[in-house]
């Protein structure tokens, strides 16, 4: 039989490691779980002023830069170091204009809904596909569209332009970041951000999760890879 | 003869007031000020409002619903403060009280009051189905009550993570914008182009699943001007939350407008568009270009990919 005090201590001791193992579940799980980081394209520019940020970002072929090297991803080039960065969060300041571009390195595939080749939100709802003003992609009857970005609750649908030929789409990228070497297509458009600050997610409507149940999961269903938030910065 | 414990016994049995009287006229008054509360104060601002001749439909329901129970739960309450009140064990009071057991009108007057309830509930939720044409639910490909007229079809297409609507008598265009005329009888065609969500026009009454390759239809005829919510109420996937947008009931002339300005404005889209149809399977396009021929492609993404290609959920 244990003495009294040797059994208060044991409580006492059972008691703290509890208490602590909860606390790693906590602060791991639930406070450390912040998703990925956000490029902050804010820290020039004052808000409302109407002034203009630049954007840049590029959809690639695969994520070999992490543990999931068959996911298709977006990359953001950070504003402060001009390397890509494995992230689809970004912000940006509030009542401004904001010119994005993006590089379409992966290869076309047909819109589940063809009524996203149509570009609209944007500044004159248009954009330009390697500097040739475009306002709609038929993703069906070409090979034109790889992905989109759409900010839906901004009414904001972009269909990001491909490669277009048969050689090009077979020789895409393989190693990400992808490099300009590779085949790709430069796509330009710009938007106004709302004059209140917000958070606004976006995403890519084609179900390009490979691998993935009606290619809805995976890297459709992850930040960081095919859908992110763009938060607006008063 | 009675001996004289059975005296005093019936004596103060004669004292007692008469206790289901005073029940039923506490339940009488308090059901009736309910009732009249229900109905004059809280009936017009039960949700979801009366923007649709369904959402009144389902208003009045709720109304029925809440001065059908109402007594019901104020019999409960009452019964039960008498009891602890009136009939709560006294000091010294060690006798039991007289058996309830066996007692015929009760038993008679329980069943039928019941079966009247049930049965009136029956027939008027039947007749609340069949009036407003399926109550705003979606009733599949092959509506049992129909209105005698359709003014207007509108297709509401479901894909993660929004809602688009085409209009088939102005041509198929496609839009997420959702604009009603006021007065019309309008069929909502629901479906889905890739997983399950659910259309959910919240001040409008209608709520229709939109499944993938099934064509649902419910019926609505919106009765006031304004803007109503869209959601999806079927979870369905990372964004399924922000899945809403709103939707304006505007006069016969302003959709007119809007419609055949909106006809033009989409012409060179609709011409890429799918013909106008009541499903869609986007894994199978017949109009591919070469490009995408030459690449193995048979349809859109999303649900071509192979039995070699693992499936994960």
């Amino acid at each position: 039989m244990l003495s009294l005090p040797l059994r208060v201590a044991a409580l006492v001791a059972g008691f703290f490691a509890v208490a602590a193992i909860a606390g790693f579940v906590v602060v791991h799980y639930f406070l450390s779980s912040s998703g990925p980081a956000y490029e902050d394209f804010t820290s020039h520019v004052t808000a409302n002023t109407g002034a203009s940020v630049n954007v840049v970002m590029q959809e690639a072929p695969q994520t070999t830069v992490g543990t999931d090297p068959d996911w298709v991803s977006y990359f953001i080039r950070s504003p402060q170091t001009h390397q890509w960065v494995h992230t689809t969060n970004f912000e940006v300041p509030a009542g401004s204009r904001v010119n994005f571009t993006i590089y379409g390195y992966d290869g076309c595939t047909p819109l589940r809904n063809q009524v996203w080749g149509d570009v609209t939100g944007t500044i004159g709802n248009t954009m330009t596909v390697n500097g040739k003003p475009v306002s709609l992609l038929n993703s069906w009857t070409e090979c034109s569209v790889a992905h989109t970005f759409a900010i839906p609750n901004l009414n904001i649908n972009v269909p990001v332009a491909s490669p277009m030929t048969y050689q090009e789409n077979q020789n895409l990228c393989s190693t990400s970041p992808c490099t300009p070497s590779s085949p790709h297509t430069v796509v330009r458009f710009s938007i106004r951000t709302p004059s209140e600050p917000g958070i606004f997610f976006w995403q890519c409507k084609i179900p390009c999760g490979l691998g993935y149940l009606d290619g809805n999961g995976g890297p459709m269903q992850t930040i960081g890879f095919m859908t992110g938030f763009m938060e607006v910065v008063g | 003869m009675s001996t004289p414990g059975e005296g005093a016994h019936e004596a103060a049995a004669a004292r007692e007031p008469t206790h289901w009287l005073r029940l039923l006229i506490l339940w009488v008054v308090l059901s009736l000020a309910a009732d009249l509360v229900i109905w004059f104060v809280w009936y017009p601002h039960l949700p979801p409002g009366r923007m649709s001749d369904v959402a009144q439909g389902q208003q009045f329901d709720m109304a029925v619903l809440a001065i059908c129970g109402a007594p019901v739960i104020l019999f409960i309450w009452i019964y039960g403060l008498y009891a602890v009140i009136v009939w709560r064990h006294r000091p010294g009071d060690e006798e039991d009280g007289p058996p309830i057991h066996g007692n015929n009108r009760v038993s008679a007057a329980w069943i039928m009051i019941s079966s009247a309830l049930v049965l009136f509930l029956f027939g008027f939720g039947t007749y609340q189905l069949i009036v407003p044409n399926g109550a705003g639910g979606g009733q599949g490909a092959s509506p049992i009550w129909k209105p005698s007229t359709v003014d207007l079809q509108v297709q509401a297409i479901g894909q993660q993570w929004v809602w688009t609507y085409r209009y088939p008598q102005f041509g198929g265009f496609e839009t997420t914008q959702l604009v009603l005329p006021k007065g019309a009888t309008i069929e909502f065609n629901v479906t889905s182009l890739d997983v399950i969500h659910s259309f959910w026009a919240y001040q409008l009454g209608v709520k229709a699943d939109a499944n993938p390759g099934v064509n649902n239809i419910a019926y609505a005829r919106p009765q006031q001007l304004g803007t109503f919510v869209v959601r999806c109420a079927e979870l369905c996937g990372l964004w399924h939350g922000a899945m809403f947008n709103y939707g304006q009931v505007v006069t016969p002339a302003a959709f007119m407008r809007w419609a055949k300005t909106t006809e033009v404005r989409l012409a060179s889209l609709t011409r890429q568009l799918p013909p106008y149809a009541t499903t869609y399977d986007p894994t199978v396009i017949k109009t591919l270009g070469p490009v995408l021929v030459k690449l193995g492609l048979t349809g859109a993404g999303g649900g071509f990919y192979g039995p070699e290609v693992p499936v994960q959920p």
